[in-house]
């Protein structure tokens, strides 16, 4: 069966067991605290971050490693096989590429932080191993369900840049401590937007043919927009990377065009879905995924404005900010609003138990509290990295941290409600 | 939400709209007036509200339940798996009572008006009832629906209408 809600039939009968994605997740809302904890406690870093090692750098592979990554890899490991149905190969495999993950993101951040060569190797080659046996599975599962057209598509190419991206990065390490690279900021620029656009960028589109036809209630996107919001993608890609690396601005610029007419062509196909759906009120969330949608938009024009040499060096880093903060973690945090408690929900249907409600599981309050603090966090982050001010970003910072703590605490109430709390059972009809 | 090839899948489907419109208006009601705020029940828009979530949820609760249940679940689990439409059942459990008990506060509503007791109830159950039928809709109208509507075959079609307007008729 392909169609957007086999994510559900079968949902219960395949769900793993939910320590995997869980932990992947902790470790997510972990590292999520602990990024916003480190621009509020660098600014100066944050604000003028022109690469090499430090808290700035370490903060952002908090939240490349440690919050999306980690998150893309337990949403892949507990979603893929439902929505599929090609199970797992191996649910061990993924409970040993956690042991290596989420220790070696740690190690590695703690490494970039400190400036330290060998925690950031040893680290760097932990979460390379952990990200290897990811991506065998994920793409074992993923090669068995090509007939299931977005996801095929979008996730294979993903893992390929993953497979890039971790070969760069671990090319920078090593050129950290023995110096052989003659264009190191070039190679970190390709880095970013290999492993930030391609891997977790086309992921997120991917998965926004599944997950955002069913928060709506809506008719999925046709195949033939699906394919041209890819290609577009990718070539956006392949070209905005090929002209980062060779200095070649006008391809660079080219490059963040055809990525600004696929994001286009997939926000009309996401605005349709949520204009026709059935579900008109979304809650928080969805203000999150527009407002993760409207960040992708404005950092493919500051990358088109900054190849196109109106930017000094606040053009790049504004880029880096608006594409990985604003929509990446932006539009995350909207989709793991609604599927936290979606999943829990599913975890504790069954056994004659009655489920808690999905409104005691997500509390408006509770969503709106953390929304207000992400968006004042990226305001106020995103203007002092604009004017190259420390106050702003260390004001931005602790936003941030407020909010990233309140969004552990509506994880961990889901926890508690579902595992922790004993249940009212079903009464049967006679 | 999909294009169904079977008649009797997308009378349900339909059903599912007409469900959650009047869903989505009645949480508006309960997000307009507090549980310590009782609207007035002969207020015209808000009498229209009541009668029409009544009607949608006592039909919902009998008839399109009861044909789940005894006709698609069945085929369901013979097709594909059991564990789903077991998990779709439990829900009925839950929701039936739930629905039930809010039809007959609206029905007293409709002759007593809201007292701050009645409306408080009605509020909490109105608001759990908006809630998991929601959910439940979801699951139906994203899994079992369009998983129905590529195991069955065509020539089951017109009994299972039938079926169904018997079931209604009756």
């Amino acid at each position: 069966m392909s169609f957007p809600g086999a994510v559900l039939m079968g949902a219960q009968a395949r769900l793993l067991d939910p320590t995997i994605p869980y932990r992947y997740f902790a470790a997510a809302l972990g590292f999520h605290i602990l990024l916003w904890a480190l621009i509020a406690a660098f600014p100066e870093d944050a604000a003028v971050f022109a690469g090499g090692s430090g808290p700035a750098l370490a903060a952002l592979h908090s939240l490349t490693l440690g919050v999306l990554t980690a998150t893309a890899m337990g949403a892949a490991f507990q979603m893929l096989p439902v929505a599929t149905g090609r199970p797992l190969r191996s649910t061990r495999a993924a409970r040993i590429a956690s042991w290596f993950f989420i220790p070696g993101t740690g190690l590695l951040i703690w490494g970039m932080a400190a400036g330290e060569h060998l925690p950031m190797a040893l680290g760097g080659f932990a979460v390379a191993l952990g990200l290897g046996i990811f991506l065998v599975l994920i793409s074992e599962i993923l090669w068995r369900a090509r007939g299931f057209e977005p996801l095929g598509r979008f996730g294979l190419t993903a893992l390929a840049a993953l497979l890039v991206g971790v070969a760069l990065g671990f090319v920078l390490i090593m050129d950290d401590d023995h110096g052989f690279l003659d264009q190191r900021a070039r190679t970190a620029a390709v880095h970013l937007i290999v492993a930030g656009f391609g891997f977790m960028g086309l992921l997120a589109l991917g998965f926004s043919h599944v997950l955002v036809p069913l928060f709506a209630l809506a008719q999925g996107v046709p195949a033939g927009e699906s394919r041209a919001t890819f290609a577009l993608s990718a070539l956006g890609l392949v070209a905005g990377a090929a002209g980062v690396y060779h200095g070649v601005w006008f391809l660079a610029a080219g490059g963040a065009f055809f990525g600004l007419l696929g994001a286009a062509l997939h926000l009309r196909g996401m605005a349709r879905c949520l204009a026709t759906g059935m579900r008109k009120n979304l809650g928080v969330s969805a203000l999150l995924l527009r407002a993760g949608w409207g960040f992708l938009v404005t950092s493919l024009i500051v990358g088109l404005v900054t190849a196109l040499g109106f930017f000094e060096m606040q053009g790049p880093r504004l880029f880096a900010f608006l594409a990985l903060f604003g929509w990446l973690l932006t539009f995350l945090l909207g989709v793991l609003q609604r599927i936290l408690p979606f999943l829990g929900s599913m975890n504790a249907t069954g056994a004659g138990t009655k489920p808690p409600r999905p409104s005691e599981l997500a509390p408006e309050g509770l969503l709106r509290a953390h929304a207000l603090l992400h968006a004042l966090a990226l305001v106020l982050v995103g203007t002092g990295i604009g004017m190259e001010a420390a106050l702003p970003v260390r004001l931005g910072g602790i936003a941030g941290l407020l909010g990233a703590v309140i969004y552990a605490g509506f994880a961990l109430r889901i926890w508690w409600l579902i595992h922790g709390r004993p249940h009212a059972t079903i009464k049967e009809r006679p | 939400m999909f294009a169904l090839r079977l008649g009797i899948l997308r009378s349900l489907h339909e059903e599912h709209v007409a469900m959650l419109a009047v869903l989505e208006r009645l949480e508006n009601l309960l997000a307009a007036n507090g549980p310590r705020n009782p609207p007035d029940a002969t207020e015209e828009s808000v009498a229209k509200l009541l009668a029409d979530v009544a009607a949608a949820l006592g039909d919902d609760v009998t008839h399109h339940y009861a044909f789940e249940e005894a006709r698609l679940f069945p085929r369901f689990a013979e097709l594909a798996d059991p564990g789903i439409p077991e998990m779709l059942r439990q829900e009925h459990e839950i929701i039936r009572p739930l629905a039930e008990r809010l039809v007959a506060i609206i029905a007293q509503a409709k002759t007593d008006g809201f007292t701050t007791a009645t409306w408080a109830e009605f509020h909490g159950t109105g608001g759990e009832v908006a809630e998991r039928e929601a959910f439940h809709i979801q699951k139906e109208e994203m899994g079992l629906l369009p998983a129905l509507d590529q195991m069955l075959e065509e020539d089951e079609d017109g009994p299972l209408q039938m079926a169904y307007v018997e079931m209604k008729g009756g």
